[in-house]
């Protein structure tokens, strides 16, 4: 062989690990943090409180965002003529990061406004606004939606479906009541109602003030004033034109007539209100005012640190001013942020830095390369190229179990809370077992499964991520660390080994069936691995199902309830024990076996995510449509598979008599 | 690695040489011969394929009942109707093909599959099993799930769960079951204390539409007119049609409603409902009233005197009482996610003098007098602030295994020997392997 493809042999899984190290590195300890000479990371560093959590202001900026559009950024799409016809003859053009949007939101509504964030693409709610469909994007700014008198056109049949009993909604009405949530989620923000600024003086847990809790602390007082001078006025004229007044009495009766002008008094005071707000935000009375000076002067001395966000950062930004901006956010960082306990900044510091580095995008990256170098390894240069996958995998490894422990940290939790965590804890649980397969076996089939299970699932958590705060707090059953550490994980462990024993017998499958490479040795190696995952898998799942008996037993005296979510665990314990039984019975040899764990997958995402979709029990954290179509897609590709059991084996490469050739 | 099938060497084509029974039942056939189709492997296969079925259709049937009614008729039941709607309830959700199959086709149900599987695993032993110390995992594994499955049937039979509700600063000297109901009739004329006569649902349910229900005990005779599963009060809407003309039900008429499913995550009970006639003990009418979980007790007059009649949750009446002192609720702020909630209670036993204060919280219970108290649920009046707190109260089936005060329920007893079974048995499968390899 020639000597320098022995050395680039030798050499390659050295090099690919270097540069993929060299480029991780670069992008976790150099972030972008500047946007035309603002420093939004800095900004976006900001710690503020929603939903009961702290957090820095880029995550509320980002999850919001994620919620309303599905996305963390916005974007614009554009034609795209020279790679049209790669992409479906659009891309998309990024138009502002999420922290970006959420300044733009509170400094310059009418630029926000006509970000298109707004994801509707139900045809139905289309037609109802009279909006056109937008294949490729359907989003929508506030502006169009204004335009199209969205709101008085949407909001009867919202408040009909929201009467409505959860069951006897439709798909139609769902979409419309979750719309509805993103235009309050939104108004919430604009209202500066969300985020809280600053925590209470001696509980950092209790509820941090937000900006409009900060002026209403000021100006609540007055509102009885102002409510009684505009009633005043509204009496006056009312009386000035006696006719009137007597005809819409006959017209409607007296009590409609008496609430049209309640609400026209309340909707004149809010607007009154809300602009002495804004005045006095603002800061600039212009000469001194009677009213308004000493009201700021209290609203500084109790929030000196909401007004200076508003008046400095805020102001900067919406004279677009970069170094005027840049200084008031780091002052603000040290006059207020810097007064928080260390803990905290820490972990907001640490969750701002995860949100630039996006820890799960890389590892997608790395899982794919693991794959390509796992397949490349079966066909030429086997060694040096599962070496290189081995030591992808490894550094797939560190940067997954990184992330995952970062999220702990930031949490305060187990690793598994939710289904987004679920499917990040499965992807790195189904790394180590497989790496440790690969250890052993050195096949290449390790890493391959690794990569295919921790890229699927990170497609699955990047998805679930949709919902919002992939951090959000828990209810109150659930909040009980240690048996979220012990039953939840060990669970999604028992998931995890299911899943893994059932990807290795789709490649046994394919090799089997078309190659020849599973006859002696390496069949059995392969057979063994299967046989192995498969204990496995029935040892943690039903460990994690008992824990979670024992748990249930502790929390309301019921050691088993039979409630959907249980029941999906424990096929998966019967499932495994059942395929053992049947390869001990002798009813199944090898290829028995690995269609039985074929079926294995098929069960456990039914356990997975199946179960939550029939509606909740006590267990299930999430329900979504999406997810169904999905489910029944990854079913009808198991199927598809099963039926190869029909072939019979002298068609198999691999189990067929030998051919002489 | 060898292939599996080869290290079971106590489960494999051959017959097994181990374990001789010498017991004969006739001449000719061996009680061996009679136990072997018993103690078959397939059998055990057979037997795990059915009960994922069982499980399988057991959580689609949530969709449409509670969960109390599905384990009653899958799970604790010798045998269940399954009703083909529900596959087609399973296509309609994930595959969105919307074809309906009228029938039902009868399977096997817990009890069978439990039982079959407690003598398959039996039969199994006394034949192909012989106790080595290779097997100490397999028989602590197998011995384990015979508890299990022992333990499962006797809760079945013996757990009782009901709850306590009260609001702070209250008191209460009974436990209700959230999923039976009873019609009480009760003679207030006595101010030292109450007497009860009490109808319970599965009655009620029996005899609606049909005969009257007498005893002696009541002060006149009840026909059931009609019976809801799950109900709202809502304003008369026909009065032409209604069945009711004295009473509540003059104001206000039953709509019916599905019954609460195990699928629904909001933990609503059902809300039964009747309208009922009454007739005093010489057979004249006294009129017809509407009686359900959403109204309080209304009064009925039969020979001058009073009675309160309500449909009520079922109650069972304690010999002590429980006093709400303190109550806990906090939330995550700013949101309405709970994040806590705890009672603090004191017990009056007149038996056995007063105890506490107690602070029961999540996964922190009381016991007391062979029963648990769990925090179950709180609710903050939003109007007034008064929280009300609901207690899980559980009979537990066994109270032989204590640990401390503890009591263990006997399924713990059976996880626990599962899985050491599983751990041993891994551990000495460990070890032959690396011994195999050594040489």
């Amino acid at each position: 062989m020639n000597p320098l493809i022995r050395k680039l042999q030798v050499g390659l899984p050295f090099l690919i690990f270097g540069l993929s190290l060299l480029m991780l590195g670069g992008k976790f300890f150099f972030p972008k943090t500047q946007e035309n000479g603002f420093d939004l990371a800095s900004y976006g560093n900001i710690p503020v409180q929603q939903g009961g959590r702290i957090k820095p202001l880029d995550s509320l900026a980002r999850s919001t965002l994620m919620v309303i559009s599905g996305k963390t950024e916005v974007v614009e799409v554009v034609n795209n003529d020279r790679w049209g016809w790669l992409v479906g003859g659009t891309s998309e053009k990024k138009l502002a990061s999420a922290s970006a949007w959420l300044l733009d939101v509170w400094t310059r509504p009418d630029i926000a406004h006509k970000y298109r964030i707004f994801r509707i693409d139900h045809p139905e709610i289309l037609a109802l606004i009279g909006l056109p469909g937008r294949p490729g994007s359907y989003r929508y700014s506030i502006k169009e939606l204004e335009e199209a008198n969205a709101l008085q056109k949407i909001m009867p049949i919202y408040q009909k479906a929201q009467e409505k009993e959860k069951e006897s909604r439709d798909a139609f009405d769902n979409r419309l009541i979750e719309l509805g949530r993103h235009f309050q989620i939104y108004q919430a923000l604009m209202s500066r109602e969300e985020p809280g600024f600053t925590p209470p003086a001696d509980d950092i847990e209790g509820k941090w003030t937000s900006i409009e809790q900060a002026i209403n602390q000021v100006i609540g007082p007055f509102r009885e004033r102002f409510e009684q001078a505009i009633r005043e006025r509204h009496l006056q004229t009312l009386l000035a034109d006696e006719q009137k007044l007597k005809a819409e009495i006959d017209q409607v009766g007296q009590e409609v007539v008496m609430q049209r002008i309640r609400a026209r008094i309340k909707i004149e005071t809010d607007r009154q209100m809300i602009s002495l707000g804004h005045q006095l935000l603002s800061g600039d009375s212009g000469e001194e005012d009677k009213l308004l000076s000493p009201l700021q002067k209290q609203l500084e001395e109790a929030n000196p640190g909401i007004v200076f966000m508003a008046q400095k950062i805020e102001a900067a930004y919406a004279a677009q001013d970069a170094v005027k901006f840049n200084e008031a956010v780091s002052e603000y960082h040290a006059k207020y942020t810097s007064q928080l306990p260390t803990s905290t900044l820490g972990r907001t510091n640490l969750e701002a830095r995860m949100n630039a580095f996006d820890p799960f995008l890389q590892c997608m990256a790395l899982y794919l390369g693991v794959v390509l170098f796992s397949c490349f390894s079966w066909l030429f240069w086997s060694k040096s190229f599962r070496q290189t996958a081995f030591a992808l995998a490894c550094l797939t490894l560190v940067v997954h179990t990184g992330a995952l422990v970062a999220r702990m940290y930031i949490g305060n939790r187990p690793p598994v809370t939710n289904l987004y965590s679920s499917a990040i804890f499965i992807g790195w649980g189904a790394l180590v077992l497989c790496l440790i397969l690969e250890a052993i076996y050195k096949l290449g089939i390790g890493t391959f499964c690794a990569g295919i299970i921790g890229f699927l699932t990170l497609i699955v958590a990047r998805y679930l991520a949709e919902s919002g705060d992939t951090l959000e707090m828990l209810q109150a059953v659930l909040d009980t660390n240690f048996w979220l550490a012990t039953h939840v994980t060990t669970v999604t462990m028992g998931y995890m080994a299911t899943l893994v024993a059932g990807l290795i017998s789709i490649v046994y499958i394919f090799a089997a069936l078309f190659t020849n490479s599973m006859r002696g040795e390496q069949g059995k190696q392969v057979s063994g691995m299967i046989y192995g995952v498969i204990c496995f898998a029935t040892l943690l799942s039903f460990v994690g199902t008992v824990l979670g008996g024992v748990w249930a037993d502790e929390s309301w005296g019921r050691f088993w309830g039979w409630d959907p979510k249980e029941n999906g665990a424990v096929l998966i314990v019967i499932w495994n024990a059942l395929v053992l039984h049947a390869r001990w019975a002798g009813l199944v040899k090898t290829r028995g076996m690995a269609f039985l764990a074929v079926f294995g997958n098929m069960i456990t995402i039914w356990s997975w995510f199946g179960t939550n979709q029939l509606g909740i029990g006590l267990h299930a954290y999430g329900a979504d449509t999406k997810l169904v179509r999905n489910c029944a897609l990854s079913w009808g590709l198991h199927s598809v598979l099963l039926l190869l059991a029909f072939i019979p084996s002298r068609f198999w490469a691999s189990l067929g008599p030998v051919k002489e050739d | 690695m060898s292939t599996p099938s080869e290290s079971h060497d106590y489960v494999g084509d051959q017959p097994p040489k181990a374990a001789k029974l010498p017991l004969k039942a006739a001449p000719g056939i061996t009680l061996r011969t009679l136990l072997k189709p018993v103690a078959s492997l397939q059998l055990t296969v057979v037997l795990f394929a059915l009960s994922l079925i069982l499980i399988f259709f057991g959580t689609l049937a949530q969709q449409h009942a509670s969960i109390e009614r599905v384990v009653g008729t899958y799970f604790r039941a010798w045998i269940v109707f399954i009703p083909f709607d529900l596959i087609s309830d399973f296509l309609r959700v994930f595959f969105a093909v919307d074809i309906h199959i009228p029938g039902k086709f009868p399977f096997p149900g817990g009890y069978i599959i439990g039982w079959a599987m407690f003598c398959n695993l039996l039969a199994a032993h006394l034949l192909r099993f012989k106790l080595t110390w290779k097997r100490l995992g397999i028989f602590m594994l197998h011995l384990g799930v015979i508890v299990l499955l022992l333990g499962e049937f006797l809760t079945a039979q013996l757990a009782v769960e009901t709850q306590m509700h009260f609001n702070e600063g209250e008191s209460a000297n009974y436990t209700v079951s959230l999923h039976e109901v009873e019609l009480a009739v009760v003679d207030t004329s006595n101010p030292e204390s109450d007497t009860v006569v009490i109808v319970p649902d599965n009655i009620l349910v029996r005899n609606a539409g049909k005969d009257w229900i007498s005893n002696p005990d009541l002060p006149f005779d009840v026909k059931v007119l009609k019976y809801f599963v799950n109900t709202n009060a809502v304003e008369i809407k026909d009065a032409k049609t209604n069945l009711a003309d004295k009473g509540i039900g003059t104001q206000e008429e039953l709509e019916p409603r599905p019954e609460t499913k195990g699928t629904d995550s909001d933990g609503r009970i059902n809300y039964p409902g009747a309208y009922i006639e009454l007739r005093d003990k010489g057979g004249n009418r006294l009129g017809s009233y509407l009686v359900s979980l959403n109204h309080r007790s209304q009064p009925v007059t039969v020979d001058d005197k009073t009675y309160q009649i309500a449909l009520r949750l079922k109650r069972t009446y304690k010999p002590y009482s429980i006093e709400l002192v303190k109550a806990e609720h906090k939330v995550y702020a700013g949101t309405n996610t709970p994040k806590d909630y705890a009672s603090t209670v004191m017990i009056h036993d007149p038996e056995f003098g007063d105890r506490g204060p107690i602070r029961i919280w999540m996964n922190h219970p009381m016991y007391y007098r062979g029963e648990v108290f769990y925090q179950s649920q709180m609710q903050t009046d939003p109007k007034t602030g008064v929280k009300r707190s609901g207690l899980q109260v559980v009979k537990k089936n066994i109270s032989w295994l204590k640990l401390g005060n503890r009591i263990m329920p006997v399924e713990y007893v059976g996880c626990f020997l599962i899985t050491l079974g599983m751990g041993v048995h891994f551990v000495i499968r460990l070890i032959s392997f690396l011994q195999r390899r050594a040489k």
